[in-house]
C-alpha cells in the first residue's frame, strides 16, 4: 500500500478500467463453461467504519482508520495459467497491491511473477488487504503495511512459489518462498516498488518463507514456521546520519498459529526481528527484538463472534530503527470486539481498543460494516 | 399432581398422533425427505473423463483446486437443490460449516485467483450443467440419478 493520494492522481480511473478490461476480456475468451464467470473470478471486498478516538496522532487517518476501504480481487486462468491481482482504494489513497502471472505444473504447486504479498505474514497472508475475512475490525500492528510505518517489508516484486501437499490421510505441508525486491527506507517509513508510479530504484533483494502443518489439506487450520530476510537501503540522508547507517539489513524468525476448533478459533504469532544498521564501514549494531499477538474467538448463536486480541511489542521500544519512524508501532495493546454476520457476506462488528505506541496510550472505539460481492 | 397428569396426557395425544402419522404417510413421500436408507452420490456426465477420485482429490476439486482427469481440469458443481443434500456435502466432503466454507473459498479467491464452484438449485439445472460439460463433476441423492444413462455415478459419498 502506498500514500499516494487521490486528489494527485489519475490513476485510479485508468487502472481500474484497464484492470476491468482485462478481466472481461479474458472472461469472453476464457473454454471453460462450467466455472463461476467461466474460470475467473471477480470479488469486492467493501467496508464503512466510524472511529472514535482519543489520544496523540488521533485526527490523523491510517488505512486502519480509513472511513471507506474498497478492495478488489480479480484472477483468471487458462488452462495452467493464471493471473490475478488486488486493487485496494481507501476514501485516503490507492495502489495495485497484487499483480501476479502464474503457472501451475501441477495441483496445487503455483510458481508466480510479479508483485505480490511476502508469504512470512502470518495475518497478510490470509486476509490480504479483504477486511471482511477478518474477524476483528483492526490488524495486529506488526503486520502493518509498509505506508502504516510497518517495520517488516510486506511487498515484493519478484517469483513466489506456494506447494500444498498431502500428508498422510487427511493432512497437509504447505511451503511457500518469496524472492524479490523489497523496499527502501525513507523517513516516512518502508517504500516498497510501486506498480503505477515511478520508482526511484535502490530497492534489494528480500527472501521469506513459510512452512505449515495443515491438520486438514485445505481446512483453515494451520501452523508453522516463518522466516524472513530483508535488505533496506536507507534513502534519507537525514535518516542515514540519524540511523547511522546506510542500509538495514532484517533477519526474522517467526511461528504461527490458526487454530480453528468450533466454537473456538485461535490465531497468534510471535516474530523474533534482528535488524542490523551497516554503515559505509560495514557491519554496525544489532538490534533484535520479540514481537507477537495472540487473538482468541469465541462463535455463539445468531452469527455472534466475540473476539479479544493482545499484542505486545514492548521490546522494540528503544531500538533505533522503530523509532526512526514507526510511530504507531503498538507496544502493547488490548483489542475487544463482537461481530456479527447479520447476511451472508456481510457483518457488523464493533471493537474498543487501548493501546500504548511510543508516542502514548490512544483509545479507540470503530463500527464497522463489511461485506464480500458477490 | 395435577401438573404431571397434564403433561403425561399431552405426551399421550403427541405420540397417538405421531403413530398416526408414520402409518399414514409412506417414507420419503415428505416434500424434500428422502426416502430410508438413501445414498449420496458423486455424479458426472457419462462422457466425463473422470472414473474415480480419492478423498483429496475430491477435496481439492470443491475448493477450485484443480482436478486432472483424462488430461482434463475437472471442476465443481454445487447443488443446493435441498438444504439436507448440502448439509451432507458440508459434513462428508469438506468437512467444515457452511460459513466457514464459503470463506474458504473467499481466502482461497484472495490468495491463489481460485474459482468458486458454481452453485445450481434444482436438480433438472444440474443435470442439464452435468450433460453441457462432461468436466463438470457435482453430487446428487442417488435416486435422482441412477438409472439415467447419461449419467455417471463415479463413487458413493455418504449413505444412511
Amino acid at each position: 500500500m502506498t500514500a499516494r493520494t487521490l486528489r494527485h492522481s489519475r490513476w485510479p480511473a485508468l487502472a481500474l478500467a484497464l484492470l476491468l478490461s482485462l478481466v472481461h476480456a479474458v472472461r469472453a475468451a476464457d473454454p471453460m463453461p462450467g466455472m463461476d464467470m467461466g474460470g475467473n473470478s471477480l470479488e469486492l471486498f467493501l467496508s464503512l467504519q466510524g472511529l472514535a478516538n482519543h489520544g496523540p496522532k488521533a485526527g490523523r487517518e491510517r488505512e486502519e482508520d480509513a472511513w471507506g476501504v474498497g478492495d478488489i480481487v480479480f484472477a483468471a486462468s487458462r488452462q495452467r495459467l493464471r493471473l490475478m491481482g488486488e486493487y485496494n482504494f481507501t476514501s485516503g489513497e490507492h495502489d495495485l497491491e497484487r499483480f501476479q502471472v502464474g503457472f501451475e505444473p501441477v495441483a496445487d504447486t503455483l510458481l508466480w511473477l510479479g508483485r505480490f504479498h511476502q508469504p512470512a505474514s502470518a495475518w497478510n497472508t490470509e486476509c490480504h488487504h479483504g477486511r471482511y475475512l477478518q474477524t476483528s475490525i483492526t490488524r495486529p500492528s506488526i503486520e502493518f503495511w509498509e505506508d502504516e510505518e510497518g517495520v517488516v517489508p510486506q511487498h515484493l516484486v519478484g517469483g513466489l512459489l506456494e506447494t500444498r501437499r498431502p500428508l498422510g490421510e487427511k493432512g497437509g505441508l504447505q511451503f511457500s518462498l518469496g524472492v524479490g525486491y523489497g523496499s527502501v527506507l525513507r523517513s516516512e517509513g518502508l517504500e516498497p516498488i510501486e506498480l503505477l508510479d515511478r520508482n526511484d530504484g535502490g530497492h534489494r533483494v528480500s527472501t521469506t518463507a513459510r512452512l505449515a502443518f495443515l491438520p486438514e489439506y485445505l481446512g483453515s487450520t494451520s501452523a508453522g514456521l516463518l522466516f524472513g530476510h530483508h535488505l533496506s537501503l536507507v534513502k534519507d540522508p537525514l535518516l542515514a546520519t540519524q540511523l547511522g547507517a546506510t542500509q538495514v539489513a532484517q533477519d526474522m524468525l517467526g511461528a504461527y498459529v490458526d487454530w480453528a476448533d468450533d466454537p473456538w478459533r485461535l490465531m497468534g504469532a510471535a516474530y523474533h526481528l534482528e535488524t542490523r544498521l551497516d554503515g559505509p564501514a560495514g557491519a554496525g549494531v544489532r538490534e533484535p527484538f520479540w514481537a507477537g499477538y495472540v487473538q482468541v474467538e469465541r462463535g455463539f448463536a445468531h452469527a455472534l463472534t466475540l473476539y479479544a486480541r493482545h499484542e505486545n511489542t514492548r521490546d522494540a521500544a528503544r531500538r533505533r530503527y522503530v523509532t526512526a519512524f514507526a510511530d504507531d508501532l503498538v507496544l502493547h495493546g488490548i483489542f475487544a470486539g463482537l461481530r456479527w454476520d447479520l447476511a451472508r457476506r456481510q457483518a457488523l462488528t464493533i471493537e474498543v481498543s487501548r493501546s500504548e505506541t511510543t508516542d502514548g496510550t490512544l483509545n479507540a472505539a470503530r463500527l464497522q460494516w463489511s461485506a464480500a460481492i458477490p | 399432581m395435577e401438573r404431571g397428569d397434564s403433561v403425561s396426557r399431552v405426551l399421550r395425544v403427541l405420540a397417538v398422533r405421531a403413530l398416526a402419522l408414520v402409518a399414514l404417510v409412506p417414507a420419503g413421500a415428505v416434500a424434500g425427505a428422502p426416502a430410508e436408507h438413501d445414498r449420496v452420490v458423486l455424479v458426472a456426465s457419462a462422457a466425463s473423463p473422470v472414473t474415480s477420485l480419492d478423498a483429496i482429490d475430491l477435496k481439492r476439486l470443491f475448493f477450485g483446486v484443480p482436478v486432472v482427469a483424462g488430461a482434463r481440469n475437472l471442476h465443481a458443481l454445487l447443488n443446493d437443490s435441498d438444504p439436507r443434500l448440502e448439509l451432507i456435502f458440508l459434513q462428508h466432503v469438506v468437512g467444515m460449516s457452511k460459513a466457514i466454507y464459503d470463506r474458504r473459498l473467499l481466502q482461497l479467491t484472495l490468495e491463489q485467483g481460485r474459482s468458486m464452484p458454481r452453485s445450481l438449485d434444482s436438480d433438472d439445472k444440474l443435470v442439464s450443467a452435468l450433460l453441457a460439460d462432461p468436466t463438470a463433476v457435482s453430487y446428487a441423492w442417488a435416486a435422482a440419478v441412477e438409472g439415467d444413462s447419461r449419467l455417471r455415478v463415479v463413487r458413493e459419498l455418504w449413505r444412511e
